[in-house]
């Protein structure tokens, strides 16, 4: 850094700016003195420490604060009090002026809003820093990235690894049946739930405890509900759906057609910035029974079978990493531990990497959030730079205005403050219309922006902190330029009312602003013509199969012989021409991800192994798809 | 003198130092003679503070005037005390040795 001989402007401009003016000049002065004193006697650097040190003194003193507040305060006001009157005089302008705003500040708002919702993804568990998801990287090439783990798996690790401070499995199964029985052991009501349904263990309440997201159990044992095998805990909402307004605990419920469970547990809803997203949680062991043919199976991976781990404090991904390693190639072949990998990944990650997936099945990159901060950042500039291009090109009308004030006997300073209240009073209007508009966009949004209204967004004291930063930075960029041309002004020239705009060499930054604002809109306009473009092609592209009056549904149950009648007496309805019933859909909407390794039936070494992704198809379901193959052999009724 | 004077230790210092100063009293100057004469080192902007608290109270009046180019061609505020001030000194004096008199009259008997 350069020390110049002279003492720092800045705490000369703060001294004028707060201090009473019949006091600056003699502060500054004795301060002057001062520093030249210090300056010989102990060098320029300590000077200047000095003359910073003095001058901040000044600003913990009452006397500094006393009138000025009083002054400032009365000015203040005058200043409030013109700037409705000029608003309300030049009412078009002011309604084109607020209008920019809104769109700018409700956009930015609502980028917002929902960058802060998809950033907030499970930071409230208290362990978050030391949770994290166990994930399978497989491959040649390392290049399969998956989340499932082997069964005996978590076990393992629980026992051999000694800083693993806690372990949880789980098995996401998204939609199932739940059937409500009645005290006969019959089923009274049949509910297929969509997603929410799933298996865990106590520990996942431990793991993740929603903290500060007002969780709580509103009956059952917290401490043991999920511990026995043919437990279930449900949350509010799906409580009070099977069960209406009578007591849940203690009731059976039959999951999935086979596994008849007692409800252990009601908690609260979970929150919905979850990639955990349970509605029905189902004892681990309640399916996985202990010592069952799969928990000695090293081999095979189901790919909803989930671990979450959280380690001691203190520990790193890297330490654990080798650890787990460790295990793994102490129970496995090594050709098994050579080509399967499994690591860690941040549960504060999870949200942001849509290598593995969620259950909510939803990520956002980290790139993504990048693009859309900038996006509402733009957007706010591209408002801001209008209203400057708009207020600079109304302000000769206020030519004449400004000269009477130059005359009257306003200095440079008043009329900027003058200019700056203004603006500050047009932003803070399109400050409070954006926030209504952001509520209406939220709510009217919710399915394209995928993100549930649960509540008034106006109350959220971050979505409060935006509008605050946003009204004072954009205050001050749109407000400064103008206000500065206009207090240029020669009250002469003014009064005589020889204005045009040509003659303020200054508007050429008009030109650069303008050019700028409109490259910004150029860019967000041919973007939107490239997401529509891409849109069109996921909705008209040629997917191989043919969807034209297609209907899909699920069925309840796999018994052959009730499919074969349902299929019969579709058939038989006039207005159907063929059925076919199929595992999966050829789109791949919820495919149950089943692999199967294919090799030749006489190789015995892992190599050349190919994994496929299978479903099971019945004979009519190439034809009604107009699935063309190349050659195939169907063989077998269904 | 009816009225009760309220004035503080360093108040009563740096008002004898005004009528010292005389013609020539404001703030760097004050903060100076207050060093050399009481062996006190205040920061400039405490001694302004006491200034300002000062006129408030009567005891001094101010003008500004004496610009010069070590003070960047700012004036100084030259601060003069009131008849009510000296006043109020000589009346503070009076007392104090009133009171020592008894004092020393006490220890002798």
């Amino acid at each position: 850094m350069i020390t110049r001989n002279e003492p720092p402007e800045w705490i000369d401009s703060l001294i004028d700016a707060l201090a009473p003016q019949e006091f600056a000049e003699e502060i500054k002065g004795d301060l002057n003195e001062l520093f030249l004193k210090d300056y010989s006697e102990q060098g320029v650097r300590r000077a200047r420490r000095k003359y910073v040190i003095r001058g901040l003194g000044f600003l913990v003193k009452r006397f500094f604060w006393k009138k000025s507040q009083h002054n400032n305060l009365l000015m203040i006001c005058s200043y409030f009090k013109m700037a409705r009157r000029s608003l309300m005089a030049y009412k078009v302008n002011t309604v084109i002026n607020v209008l920019g705003l809104v769109i700018g500040i409700s956009a930015a708002l609502v980028i917002f809003t929902v960058i802060h919702f998809e950033k907030s993804f499970d930071s409230f568990h208290s362990q978050a820093n030391r949770t994290y998801r166990m994930v399978r990287v497989s491959g040649k090439n390392m290049d399969e990235f998956r989340t499932g783990i082997s069964y005996p798996v978590p076990a393992a690790l629980k026992a051999e690894i000694a800083s693993l401070r806690n372990v949880v499995v789980m098995e996401y199964f998204g939609g199932g049946n739940v059937d409500v029985m009645n005290d006969t052991g019959n089923a009274v009501k049949m509910f297929r739930e969509e997603s929410g349904i799933g298996l865990t263990e106590q520990s996942f309440f431990d793991i993740f405890d929603f903290n500060s997201t007002g969780f709580r159990w509103l009956a059952g044992n917290p401490q043991k509900a999920l511990s026995e095998p043919g437990s279930v805990v449900l949350t509010k909402t799906v409580a009070k759906k099977y069960f209406g307004d009578e007591p849940a605990l203690g009731r059976i419920v039959r999951f999935q057609k086979e596994f008849l469970c007692t409800v252990t547990g009601v908690i609260e809803d979970l929150p919905p910035n979850t990639d955990l997203p349970f509605t029905v949680l189902v004892s681990y062991s309640t399916v996985h029974k202990k010592g069952g043919r799969e928990m000695n199976d090293w081999y095979s991976v189901s790919d909803n079978n989930h671990t979450y781990v959280v380690l001691e404090p203190g520990m790193t991904q890297l330490q654990m990493e080798k650890q787990i390693a460790a295990v793994h190639a102490a129970h496995t072949p090594k050709e098994l531990h050579e080509s399967r990998h499994y690591l860690l990944q941040p549960l504060k990650e999870l949200h942001n990497d849509a290598r593995f997936g969620t259950y909510s099945r939803r990520t956002i990159s980290n790139e993504t959030i990048l693009a859309l901060s900038l996006i509402g950042v733009f957007l706010l500039l591209a408002a801001s730079i209008n209203y400057i291009n708009l207020a600079t090109a109304q302000s000769t009308m206020r030519a004449k205005e400004i000269g009477v004030r130059k005359v009257m006997g306003s200095n440079r300073k008043n009329i900027v403050a003058q200019f700056l209240t203004e603006t500050f009073v047009i932003v803070l209007a399109a400050g409070i219309i954006a926030l209504m508009v952001m509520e209406a966009l939220l709510f009217n949004l919710q399915s394209l922006l995928n993100m549930k209204w649960t509540g008034y967004h106006f109350r959220d004291p971050f979505v409060l902190g935006c509008l605050l930063l946003i009204i004072v930075s954009v205050t001050f960029f749109s407000g400064l330029y103008p206000s500065l041309v206009v207090s240029r002004f020669n009250p002469v020239t003014a009064l005589k009312n020889k204005f045009s705009t040509g003659r303020f060499a200054i508007f050429s930054l008009r030109k650069v602003l303008v050019v700028f604002q409109f490259t910004i809109t150029q860019v967000l306009v041919v973007g939107t013509f490239i997401v529509v473009s891409q849109m069109r092609f996921f909705s008209d592209r040629d997917m191989g199969f043919n969807k034209e009056a297609i209907i899909t549904a699920r069925i309840p149950s796999n018994d052959i012989s009730k499919m074969n009648v349902l299929a019969n007496q579709l058939r038989s309805q006039p207005f159907v021409s063929d059925v076919s019933f199929s595992f999966t859909l050829p789109s791949g909407v919820n495919r149950n991800r089943d692999y199967m390794d294919i090799s030749k039936p006489d190789q015995t070494s892992q190599e050349n192994v190919v994994v496929f992704e299978f479903s099971a198809i019945d004979t009519s379901y190439l034809d009604l798809y107009e699935i063309p193959l190349n050659r195939y052999l169907l063989s077998g009724p269904l | 003198m009816g009225l009760r004077i309220y004035l503080g230790e360093l108040e009563e210092l740096v008002l004898l130092l005004v009528a010292l100063l005389n013609k020539d009293a404001y703030g760097v100057s004050i903060a100076d003679a207050l060093k050399r004469e009481a062996e006190r080192e205040l920061s400039i902007s405490a001694i302004h503070a006491v200034l300002h608290r000062l006129e408030e109270k009567g005891f001094v009046k101010s003008r500004m005037g004496g610009a010069s180019a070590e003070r960047g061609g700012r004036r100084k505020r030259i601060f003069s005390i009131t008849t009510y001030g000296r006043n109020a000194l000589e009346e503070l004096r009076d007392t104090r040795l009133h009171i020592w008199g008894l004092i020393a009259k006490l220890s002798s008997s």
